[in-house]
């Protein structure tokens, strides 16, 4: 018993030294990209479509392709034509990796928040339906470490320096 | 044309049936591929985060409403339904959780694996999971592991090879189709000794099989084919978005 405590300790302060002690020897070479909650917000739009920078998840409904900007939005790709996919629009959504579609709505996994959307397809838009927020924990770098954010800051990404 | 037109009827209607046994008429919801965090299913919306399932109801699909979230474990990636079930991959091994009560999922299985990133897929009687390694996911284990699951609370590993680095993963028919060097396709008529049938040129990431058409995603593409069920060595490439 007096062995699984040590242990316990050890591997407790092995985890504190790791994760959260701002001068411990370890250094994450991954640092948080903050947004004021109000920015990230703001900023879902349909946007003129854009250049793929990094390609994530990918979801089909109906003629409708979305491709996953990792942690900025999604493509809209018609696919009306399988021989001849036309790009018509990007949906800036900061933060985000996923979403799923039923019917014209779209839920989308904005950082810590779940965000649905309705699209209307003949004109192409989007409206803000609905904003759960904080449903989902911080993005945690992919080395593990959680960074230290005020009740209004929210992690969108995590980049290497 | 005309045989196009209802060929694409076919398909959604397979589509829509395939995924709506409790989901209410007049709802039609479209696919991922097996890295998804998210799964609907019936009046619900299930996703995965780092640590937890969380449970959205859609009584009104224009405003979720969590009404549950459950522990999983750690380092949580993707979400996988079929039937009453939801498969979870983590880092650390597949979790089947059954809804057969949606707003509460009760954890029937787990199947644990050494650290690495594992998408799952699942038929009625087994379930499919690459384990591949990168930076991120420490290890050197690049494997298609095939699991016997028609005793569903009690996974059996009935398969188990080496690939190259092995990602997202998909079925079609008696197929199964990864992600790996290439996109490789399995005949998965004896699940315990899969062969491969098929190999396409081709680095992908993850794929979507909905109806004949397969759509595989690449950090530099997405590529479009379409498959014949009657032959599966007759694969055509239908378009590809060249990033």
């Amino acid at each position: 018993m007096k062995t699984l405590f040590r242990i316990l300790t050890i591997l407790l302060l092995l985890c504190f030294t790791r994760c959260s002690l701002p001068d411990s020897d370890y250094i994450d070479p991954y640092k948080p990209k903050i947004m004021e909650r109000s920015v990230m917000e703001s900023s879902v739009k349909m946007l003129p479509s854009q250049n793929i920078i990094r390609s994530g998840k990918i979801y089909i409904k109906d003629n409708f392709m979305f491709i996953n900007d990792v942690n900025i939005g999604f493509h809209i790709y018609n696919y009306s034509n399988p021989e001849n996919p036309i790009k018509i629009g990007f949906i800036q959504t900061y933060g985000a990796t996923d979403l799923a579609v039923r019917d014209n709505f779209i839920y989308i996994n904005q950082a810590v928040d779940l965000v649905t959307l309705q699209y209307n397809v003949n004109s192409n838009t989007i409206t803000v339906s609905h904003r759960n927020r904080n449903v989902f924990p911080q993005k945690q770098s992919p080395n593990g470490t959680i960074a230290n954010t005020t009740e209004n800051q929210i992690v969108i990404d995590w980049t290497k320096f | 044309m005309k045989y196009l037109k209802l060929l694409l009827l076919v398909l959604v209607f397979a589509n829509c049936s395939k995924d709506s046994n409790s989901t209410p008429i007049n709802t039609t919801d479209g696919s991922g591929g097996s890295l998804a965090i998210f799964a609907l299913k019936g009046n619900y919306l299930y996703s995965v985060d780092n640590e937890k399932l969380n449970v959205f109801s859609l009584i009104n699909t224009a405003e979720p409403t969590k009404v549950n979230q459950i522990n999983v474990g750690f380092n949580i990636e993707t979400l996988f339904s079929n039937d009453n079930y939801l498969f979870i991959g983590s880092r650390n091994g597949m979790y089947i959780y059954s809804i057969e009560n949606p707003e509460n999922p009760i954890r029937l299985a787990v199947a644990e694996h050494f650290t690495s990133c594992d998408p799952v897929v699942a038929n009625a009687t087994n379930s499919f999971v690459t384990l591949h390694s990168n930076n991120r996911c420490g290890n050197n284990t690049n494997v298609l592991e095939i699991y016997n699951t028609i005793d569903i609370s009690n996974p059996v590993l009935v398969h188990r090879r080496n690939l190259s680095n092995p990602k997202g993963l998909g079925l079609y028919n008696n197929y199964l189709i990864v992600c790996d060097d290439k996109i490789k396709i399995f005949d998965i008529q004896n699940p315990v000794e899969p062969i491969l049938i098929k190999a396409i040129d081709k680095a992908c990431f993850d794929v979507i099989i909905n109806g004949n058409d397969l759509f595989a995603i690449g950090e530099y593409g997405l590529y479009r084919y379409v498959l014949d069920s009657n032959n599966i060595t007759n694969v055509v490439q239908k378009s590809e978005i060249i990033f």
